[in-house]
């Protein structure tokens, strides 16, 4: 017989069998399983390794790139798993190499080759682009490659080349993977015409080992640790950022031929870069002149001028993002923007600027990170990942954000504040910090006056938003398309209870953003009275809606990320016939822990019984080690919420 | 630079293994070409495509929509090389206010094809002051898969080949509130139409099927002007109705080409309403395109060349069908390897006169063939259709000169019988011994009727020569067809606030169904297997080898089917309450495949969150929530438009058997009364109190399936009534 078709005969009898693994690598699996029983594939080993050298961008400058190379070891701990890995990259950052490899079985080897256990099965992996969210188009796209593993102990490995065009946009690295890692390597070769720095993040509560060796032109720090369980996604959790621990590099300065070029030493060199990039962005502000006036002409002070021209480009630019290299740093002219009526928050800020320039007041671009970066203002790019407009003003600063629509002028979304603005001014910059507002000015205030008539409950509500929540309902109401914001208006008076009845809407004017926005109506609440004998027993349960969200799961491991500080304020009063009176009345009900807060009471004046519930949520992020505290209060809450009056006859 | 990337979830999408092309930017040429073919477009003089205005009624809409306008041209063109293509030229032109800023948003992108050379588009924008401006294609994107394309931008035939076409979607630039949208496209797709095979059966002829194209008249935002020209080249045939008081289409011939036009004006928006069988009661129109060259097939639901072909007559659906039915036997189906219908009608019948089941009254053996048939079907994987089940069914019958007749219909969901425009649309049964047969579902028994043909008028095909045509009517379907009955014995415990909750449940026909697909996943081993486990089944059983391996493959399979049914159940009773349930216990004790024993029957214990409040000391409890959320009619539900469909008559029994906590005594019981019973429905509960132990038994039935909106009140009654049961609280007093 032809020894190939024997062999060929051998290896589909050897595939259909279980498969054959070495002593130690049943071992190992069994060790590793015990180790992270909810995982069907988990790495051995990844290690990932920095290099550096010397190139030059776009723009023909010096820069440092970067090489990176990983290589992790996979098992499998169940009798079929398929998994991916997935890499990213973009137009910076590209992947050279990118392979995939199998183990043999026992007898595989045999056959293929005696001597080498892995087997490259795949030299290129797949590509896709990544849709990101918000975004029209952006150049992110993912590399990856699967294994269909059969068999506990069958093992695989990957390598990847990347390589990064520029050192800057190699800002964090994370240690933690989508998939558990037994040990984990990161190491930086860094030469000696380079100085680096690595700053440390969420360390604490790791066992991360930093070594550090000198070797020839060059110095070597490795970061390893052990037993890494996969990222989790919890809903509502804090960003990685805040929680996972990371290393932020960055490349201080170099020497090339020519000498020494500066990196990232300070603020003022990614401030540098900054501005280099912006400048590349040619205005034209020709255009601007005749829909400035059509905006302000009719005004006569400089606040209702300056109103006028940020609410106007709050509300006639949509938000499309188009990123695709260096349009994700250097903002669309205004002249594009104008004619697109479109842009992200470079485009929006920057016609922003030059239209309060034109019109003569004092406003800057201004670079500026979300509150899902973490850090304070240091010598990175991964700090900042918007942009706003700064006005200086009587003497004071004012951060308008285009792309927030209805924010007014003076107040500033949740998502910038506490953070660091900074300012273009020319060669030099200026950092300020966005104010943070306190939770009781982002306040849903509930009014209502009730009547118990037979077993109904009817009377009047108005809920009042203010300042973020304002803000947040004007975004999503002037949305809707107009032929449903009537219903919508009564969903909102009807708090989503089936049982309950709005008509006669009225609201306050709801194309003024500067005011509070009010929604008032008559209520009807059918099925609110029990009557069970003599006795009358009414209840209104107005949990707040927006915290069962944060009910933490069994076995939640991660905090809670709140979508901004706010405060709920409702007030019910109910009045009922003289003839009765109101009896077993709940106790208050109060609970602070820093974070939040709420007080509950109940107070009776003759037939009338005020109910009140204020409720704030103070602080951003609740930390893990409060959540068995948090779950407790929410419990508590749901209590105090679930008692029923019981109005009795005198 | 705002970016969120979602790389886990963007994991669990490349599992899916979902076709997909990168992201592009598109190529200048690609942009020149797209407006050299737009711009003949341009210049169409249709009179409607001048008028911009609307009229006041719509000033509070989202959007309206000026014109749509689509043109389909069917031309057969030859090719070398003896290959014949149909080519199908489509354009398009819509034009459409954009009154808010939801609908700017909504048109902000705009998404068009670019799979070959003769694909065409463009965009204008017309300002309230009256300048237009051309929107740039610059900035367009490949779309990376088509899911994502709204239906406005679907070429017709692309609809049902998203994957095939190419796709870009581009950013409008320069759009506000109060403008006016328009856009031009133009597509050719080519049909290979050489005849191959199908010239055995057609005679060197060829035949193309397009999918037949259902559109209501009504959209998402107010229409003013909808046309829709259908030009072909006397080798098309369109096969077309209007419906519900749509417009009629109109006919136009000459030499070379028919031109077929359609035209809608004037349409509100239709406003979402409950039980509404739209097929039935919106306006629409239907057509079908079929190709076919040189010949005119008898089974093809199409006229003669240049005929407006807008209705069938009984005769020629009856003859359509029994050319179809006859042709049927040509088909193959199986498992590993696929045989002719008439293969298994005769393999059968051996099976069945080697066990004597040949000698059994009629009665029996239809059971015999019926559910012999579906365990085929669903334990064995031999899988056909609807039309092959009954042509096996009717071999079978045959053999033994069971009298039968083979009917169609149409599903009810789909069309009248009158209305029918294509082959598609017919729903076969076969009746026998008063009972119709059709496709079984894997627990379905034989008796049961579907809700899309119980009711409907049906033609009887007449076969042999003494036979007549005949319209009758299929039976309905009667409320003791479809019910569920549940007895819930439930403990309350005040500390933790959970019900102990020990339920059984029998259900019948659509419950029975539900229950099985939801529940009973896995259930279907050998033991409680396919084929009747009664004595008559005993008959056919596998034979040892079979039932050992069978036997087997359970047993090794047990954990994983125990497993799977405990999730199940947990997940089919979290369905109905909105806290945590935690099942202790889930267990099939009747499978209710059998005609003997036609009732699913399960047990299940779990705990639940109670909705507990308080009042001082005193504890109320929503006992009544225990039978699920009821339906709650909103206002603008109350008063009707359309007749409505509940699709089944049906019947729902709870008895919750409650037993009083130690320590307290109850009340508000006599809350729990209720009686509410007319010619459309009924819903009553009594509650009684017997010692510590509250017995509550519910029913609630819709008597009828189609109900006139004259009386829609009377259902809006017992439904109210059962609404505001499930909202009545008891208390529990501390003794």
């Amino acid at each position: 017989m032809n020894i190939r078709i024997l062999a060929l005969c051998m290896l589909l009898y050897s595939s259909s069998i279980y498969a054959q693994i070495s002593k130690s690598d049943a071992s190992l699996a069994d060790d590793l399983k015990q180790q992270f029983p909810d995982e069907g594939v988990v790495s051995k080993s990844q290690k990932v390794v920095y290099t550096f050298d010397i190139g030059s961008n776009q723009f023909n400058q010096p820069v440092v790139t970067v090489q990176e190379n990983t290589e992790s070891e996979f098992m499998c701990l169940r009798q079929y798993a398929r998994f991916q890995q997935l890499e990213f990259y973009n137009s910076f950052v590209s992947i050279d190499k990118f392979t995939k490899s199998e183990k043999l079985e026992l007898s595989e080897r045999k056959i293929w080759n005696p001597t080498n256990s892995y087997r490259k099965t795949s030299k290129k992996a797949n590509t896709q682009s990544i849709v990101s969210d918000g975004i029209f188009y952006d150049d992110n796209h993912v590399a990856f490659q699967t294994f269909d593993f059969s068999g506990i102990g069958r093992k695989g490995l990957t390598e990847i080349d990347k390589s990064y065009t520029d050192s800057k946009y190699l800002t964090r690295i994370f240690f933690h993977e989508a998939f558990a890692v037994k040990e984990k390597t990161i190491e930086f070769d860094i030469p000696d015409w380079m100085e680096a720095d690595l700053m440390e993040y969420n360390f604490d509560g790791y066992k991360i080992e930093k070594t550090q060796e000198t070797a020839r032109d060059k110095k070597i720090i490795r970061f390893t640790v052990t037993n890494l369980p996969k990222i989790i996604t919890e809903p509502n959790s804090p960003g990685m950022a805040n929680i996972y621990p990371h290393i932020i590099f960055r490349v201080k300065n170099f020497t090339n031929k020519t000498g020494k070029v500066t990196g990232f030493d300070s603020i003022q060199d990614v401030y540098n870069w900054y501005n280099f990039l912006y400048r590349q962005c040619k205005n034209d502000d020709a255009v601007l002149k005749p829909i400035i006036n059509k905006i302000i002409s009719k005004l006569n002070t400089d606040e209702d001028k300056i109103k006028a021209i940020y609410y106007w480009v709050q509300d006639n630019i949509r938000y499309i993002a188009y990123e695709d290299g260096y349009a994700g740093f250097i903002p669309s002219t205004i002249q594009e923007t104008v004619k697109n009526k479109y842009g992200d928050c470079k485009a929006m800020a920057n016609l922003l600027t030059e239209m309060l320039k034109v019109a003569g007041y004092n406003a800057h671009y201004t670079w500026i990170g979300t509150n899902h970066i973490p850090y304070g203002r240091i010598p990175s790019m991964c700090v900042d990942n918007h942009c706003i407009s700064t006005l200086y003003y009587k003497g004071k600063e004012y951060f308008l954000d285009g792309t927030e629509n209805y924010v007014p002028f003076g107040e500033n979304a949740f998502r910038i504040q506490g953070k660091s603005a900074l300012i273009e001014k020319g060669d030099v910059y200026e950092e300020k910090i966005v104010p943070i507002t306190d939770a009781a000015l982002h306040t849903i205030k509930t009014k209502a006056a009730l009547t118990v008539s037979n077993d109904k409950l009817s009377g009047h509500v108005t809920v009042t938003f203010n300042g973020n929540m304002r803000k947040d309902f004007h975004q999503y109401f002037e949305m809707l398309p107009q032929n449903e914001k009537q219903s919508e208006l009564k969903d909102l008076l009807e708090f989503g209870n089936d049982n309950v009845e709005a008509t006669n809407i009225k609201t306050s004017n709801l194309n003024n953003r500067d005011i509070n926005v009010t929604v008032e109506g008559d209520i009807d609440f059918q099925n609110a009275v029990n009557i069970i004998g003599n006795e009358m027993y009414a209840g209104i349960d107005f949990f707040p809606k927006g915290l069962r969200k944060y009910y933490p799961e069994e076995n939640r491991k991660n905090g809670f990320e709140f979508r901004g500080l706010f405060t709920y304020d409702d007030e019910i009063e109910i009045t009922i016939p003289t003839d009765r009176q109101f009896t077993d009345l709940p106790n208050n009900f109060k609970f602070d822990n820093g974070f939040v807060s709420f007080s509950g009471s109940y107070q009776v004046n003759g037939n009338k019984l005020i109910f009140k519930k204020l409720l704030s949520v103070k602080k951003e992020i609740l930390p893990a080690d409060k959540l068995n505290e948090w779950k407790k209060f929410l419990d508590d809450l749901k209590e105090f919420n679930s008692y029923l009056i019981t109005i009795a006859k005198k | 630079m705002q970016k969120k990337i979602f790389f886990i979830l963007l994991a669990a999408a490349l599992f899916t293994g979902h076709i997909t092309r990168a992201q592009e930017v598109i190529d200048e040429d690609v942009i020149d070409n797209l407006a050299e073919k737009a711009e003949p477009l341009w210049s169409d003089n249709d009179a409607n495509i001048k008028d911009n205005t609307i009229p006041a009624k719509w000033n509070d809409e989202s959007a309206v929509i000026l014109l749509m306008k689509r043109h389909l041209i069917f031309d057969r063109e030859e090719k070398l090389l003896s290959r014949k293509k149909l080519e199908i030229t489509e354009k398009r032109r819509f034009k459409i206010k954009l009154i808010d800023a939801n609908a700017v948003k909504t048109f902000s992108t705009l998404f068009f094809r670019y799979t070959n050379k003769n694909d065409g588009f463009g965009v204008k924008i017309y300002k309230p002051e009256g300048t237009a401006e051309d929107v740039s294609l610059a900035k367009a994107i490949n779309v990376e898969t088509n899911d994502e394309i709204p239906e406005f931008f679907l070429g017709f035939f692309d609809k049902q080949h998203r994957d095939k076409s190419n796709y870009y979607k581009v950013p409008v630039a320069g759009l506000q509130q109060g403008d006016i949208l328009e856009f031009v496209s133009v597509i050719i797709n080519n049909i290979d139409v050489t005849p191959f095979s199908a010239s055995i059966f057609y005679g060197g002829s060829s035949v193309y099927n397009f999918e037949d194209q259902y559109e209501y008249c009504n959209k998402p935002y107010p229409v003013q002007v909808n046309k829709l020209i259908i030009e072909s080249d006397k080798n098309t045939y369109l096969s077309c109705r209007s419906l519900n008081g749509a417009p009629d289409f109109n006919i136009k011939q000459d030499k070379d080409f028919d031109v077929y036009t359609w035209k809608d004006e004037n349409r509100d928006r239709v406003k979402d309403v409950n039980f509404l069988n739209e097929r039935q009661v919106l306006p629409m129109i239907k057509f079908t395109l079929t190709y076919a060259s040189n010949f005119n097939p008898k089974n093809l639901f199409i006229g003669e060349a240049g005929q407006l072909k807008n209705e069938f007559k009984p005769e020629e659906i009856v003859e359509k069908a029994r050319v179809i039915f006859s042709k049927t036997k040509e088909s193959s189906v199986g498992y590993y390897i696929a045989h002719p219908l008439k293969y298994w009608s005769e393999y059968i019948w051996k099976a069945f006169k080697k066990n004597d089941i040949d000698e059994l009254p009629d009665a029996d053996y239809l059971r015999y063939c019926y559910y012999s048939l579906r365990y085929m079907i669903h334990n064995k994987g031999t899988t056909m259709n609807n039309l092959e089940f009954i042509f096996i069914l009717s071999g079978l019958l045959d053999k033994k000169k069971i009298p039968y007749d083979i009917l169609i219909t149409s599903p009810n969901t789909v069309s009248t019988l009158k209305d029918i425009i294509s082959e598609k649309e017919l729903l076969w049964l076969l009746k026998a011994n008063n009972t119709y047969f059709y496709y079984p579902g894997p627990n379905t028994q034989m008796q049961f009727k579907n809700y899309f043909y119980a009711g409907n008028q049906a033609l009887k095909i007449p076969f042999l020569k003494d036979q007549q045509m005949a319209l009758i009517k299929i039976d309905e379907a009667k409320v003791d067809d479809n019910y569920a009955k549940e007895e819930l014995n439930v403990s309350f415990d005040p500390a933790v606030k959970k019900y102990t909750i020990s339920k059984t449940g029998a259900y019948q026909g659509i419950y029975n169904d539900q229950i099985y697909n939801t529940a009973a996943w896995g259930a279907n081993a050998f033991k409680l297997n396919g084929y009747c486990t009664s004595d008559v089944a005993e008959k056919l059983m596998p034979d040892e080898k079979t039932m050992s391996k069978d036997e087997d493959e359970y047993n090794e399979k047990k954990k994983d089917y125990e497993k799977k049914i405990k999730e199940n159940f947990e997940k089919l009773e979290q369905s109905n309450f909105p806290d945590t349930v935690k099942l202790t216990k889930g267990e099939i004790l009747q499978l209710g495949n059998c005609y003997k024993n036609p009732e699913l029957k399960y047990r299940s214990e779990f705990t639940v969150n109670a909705h507990m409040l308080k009042a001082g000391k005193k504890l109320f409890i929503n006992l009544p929530a225990l039978i699920g959320n009821q339906l709650q009619l909103k206002t603008e539900e109350r008063t009707r438009q359309y007749d409505a469909d509940v699709t089944n008559p049906r019947k729902l029994s709870w008895r919750i058997n409650f037993t009083v906590p130690a320590g307290y005594e109850v009340d508000g019981l006599q809350n729990l009364n209720f009686t509410v019973n007319n010619e459309i429905g009924s819903f009553t509960s009594t509650a009684v109190l017997n010692g510590n132990l509250a017995t509550i038994d519910i029913n609630k039935t819709y008597k009828e399936r189609n109900i006139p909106k004259e009386k829609w009140d009377k259902l809006v009654k017992f439904v109210d009534a059962a609404y505001t049961f499930s909202q009545k609280m008891i208390l529990l007093r501390p003794k």
